[in-house]
C-alpha cells in the first residue's frame, strides 16, 4: 500500500468536483422524492389531525346539543308527569265524590225500599189479622156475615188494632 | 509531506469517483420510489439519516435545507468512501490526505461564507474574544484556532481510516501464519467498520458545529 501525504491541488480539485457533482446529483434525483414523500406524509398527518380535531369539535357540539335536548325532554317529562299526577288526583277525587254520592243514593233508596216493604208488610198483617178475626167471629156466631158488614167489621178491627198498637207502642 | 503541483494521481481519482458513483447510486436506488404511505426499508433508513441530521442541525444553526442536504451528502459519501477500503482490491479515498483536505477546506470555506452571510465583517470579532486587552492577547490564538479546524478535520479522518486499512492489510496478510488470525481479522473488521461510521459522523457533526458556531451570535 502506498501512503501519500503529498498535497496535490489537482487531486484536491478532483475530489471537490466529484463531491460537488455528487451533491448536485443527489439534490436533483435522490433527495427530492424522499423529501416530497416526507412532506406528503407530514401534510397527510396534519390533515388527519385537523380532521380528527374537526370531528372532535363536531362531537362536542353534538353532545352539547343532545344534552340540551335531553334537558328539554326531561323538563317536558317533568311537566307532563306533574300534570298527569294532578289529573290523576282530580280524577281520583271525582271518583270518590261520585262513589260517595252513589252510596248515599243507594242508602236512601234502600231506606225507602225498606220503609215501603215495612208498610206493605204491616198492611198485609192487618189484612191477615182482620180475616182471621172475621173467620173466628163467623165460627163463634154461626152465621155468615154479609160482605158489606164483614168489610166494615174488618176495618173497624183494623183500626182498633192500629189504635191499640199505637197505644201499646207508647206504653212503657 | 510534500506539495506536488504536477503529479495528478489517476488511481485516487478513480477511487474518489467510485465512491461518488456508489453513493449516488445507492442513494438514488433507496429513494427513487419514495412514497408517503408505506416506506420501504431503504427509504426508512434514508429518512432516519435525514431526520437525525436535521435534528442536530436544528439545534445548531439557522434552518437551511441546502446545507442540510450537503450534510447528508457528506455523511453518506464519507460512509461509502470509508467502507470502500474494506472491499478487497479497493482502497478508501479517505486514506489520501488530498481528499480529506479538500473536504476540510470545503468545510472551512462554508464556515466563513455562513459567518459572513450572517454577520458581515463582524464575523471577525470572534478573533478578539473575549474582548479588551485579553481579547487582543488572544487574537493570534483565536486565528490559529480558526485555521487549525480544517487541519484537524483532515488529519483526523485521514489518520483513522488509513490506520484501519493498514491493520486490515497486515492481518489479512498474516491470517495463515498465526493461530487465531481469522478471529483477529474478524474482530478488527468489526472494529474498523465501527470506526468508519464514527469518523463519517464526526466529520459531518464537526462541519455542522463549525458552521453553527460561525452563525452563533455569541461567537
Amino acid at each position: 500500500m502506498h501512503i501519500n501525504i503529498a498535497l496535490n491541488p489537482l487531486d484536491m480539485l478532483d475530489a471537490l468536483v466529484a463531491v460537488g457533482i455528487l451533491y448536485l446529483f443527489l439534490q436533483k434525483y435522490a433527495f427530492p422524492p424522499l423529501l416530497k414523500a416526507v412532506r406528503d406524509r407530514q401534510t397527510r398527518i396534519e390533515e388527519d389531525l385537523a380532521a380528527a380535531e374537526r370531528r372532535h369539535q363536531e362531537a362536542d357540539q353534538l353532545k352539547a346539543e343532545l344534552e340540551a335536548q335531553l334537558k328539554q325532554v326531561k323538563a317536558r317529562a317533568e311537566v307532563a308527569m306533574s300534570r298527569a299526577l294532578r289529573d290523576a288526583e282530580d280524577e281520583a277525587q271525582q271518583i270518590v265524590t261520585r262513589a260517595r254520592q252513589e252510596s248515599r243514593r243507594l242508602v236512601t233508596d234502600a231506606e225507602a225500599e225498606i220503609a215501603a216493604e215495612r208498610d206493605r208488610a204491616l198492611q198485609s198483617v192487618k189484612q191477615d189479622v182482620a180475616d182471621l178475626a172475621l173467620r173466628i167471629a163467623t165460627k163463634v156466631l154461626g152465621q155468615e156475615i154479609s160482605d158489606g158488614v164483614s168489610e166494615r167489621l174488618v176495618q173497624e178491627f183494623a183500626d182498633q188494632l192500629a189504635g191499640s198498637r199505637a197505644g201499646g207502642d207508647s206504653a212503657p | 509531506m510534500t506539495f506536488n503541483l504536477s503529479g495528478f494521481d489517476p488511481t485516487l481519482a478513480i477511487y474518489v469517483w467510485i465512491s461518488v458513483i456508489l453513493t449516488g447510486l445507492v442513494a438514488w436506488l433507496l429513494t427513487r420510489r419514495a412514497r408517503a404511505d408505506r416506506p420501504g426499508v431503504g427509504q426508512s433508513l434514508m429518512e432516519m439519516v435525514f431526520e437525525f441530521i436535521n435534528g442536530l442541525a436544528r439545534g445548531a444553526m439557522d434552518e437551511n435545507p441546502a446545507f442540510l442536504s450537503f450534510l447528508v451528502m457528506l455523511f453518506l459519501f464519507l460512509l461509502v468512501a470509508n467502507f470502500q477500503g474494506m472491499i478487497p482490491a479497493l482502497h478508501s479515498p479517505t486514506t489520501n490526505l488530498n481528499v480529506t483536505a479538500a473536504l476540510a477546506i470545503l468545510t472551512f470555506v462554508m464556515m466563513w461564507v455562513f459567518g459572513f452571510k450572517k454577520k458581515g465583517l463582524g464575523y471577525f470579532r470572534h478573533w478578539t474574544h473575549p474582548g479588551g486587552a485579553i481579547g487582543m492577547a488572544m487574537l493570534p490564538i483565536n486565528i490559529i484556532e480558526d485555521f487549525s479546524k480544517p487541519l484537524t478535520l483532515a488529519f483526523r479522518l485521514f489518520g483513522n481510516i488509513l490506520v484501519g486499512e493498514i491493520f486490515m492489510g497486515i492481518i489479512a496478510a498474516g491470517v495463515g501464519y498465526f493461530q487465531g488470525g481469522f478471529a483477529l481479522g474478524f474482530v478488527w473488521w468489526g472494529f474498523t467498520a465501527f470506526v468508519n461510521i464514527v469518523q463519517a459522523f464526526i466529520f459531518m457533526i464537526l462541519t455542522l458545529s463549525y458552521v453553527g458556531q460561525a452563525q452563533a451570535s455569541d461567537h
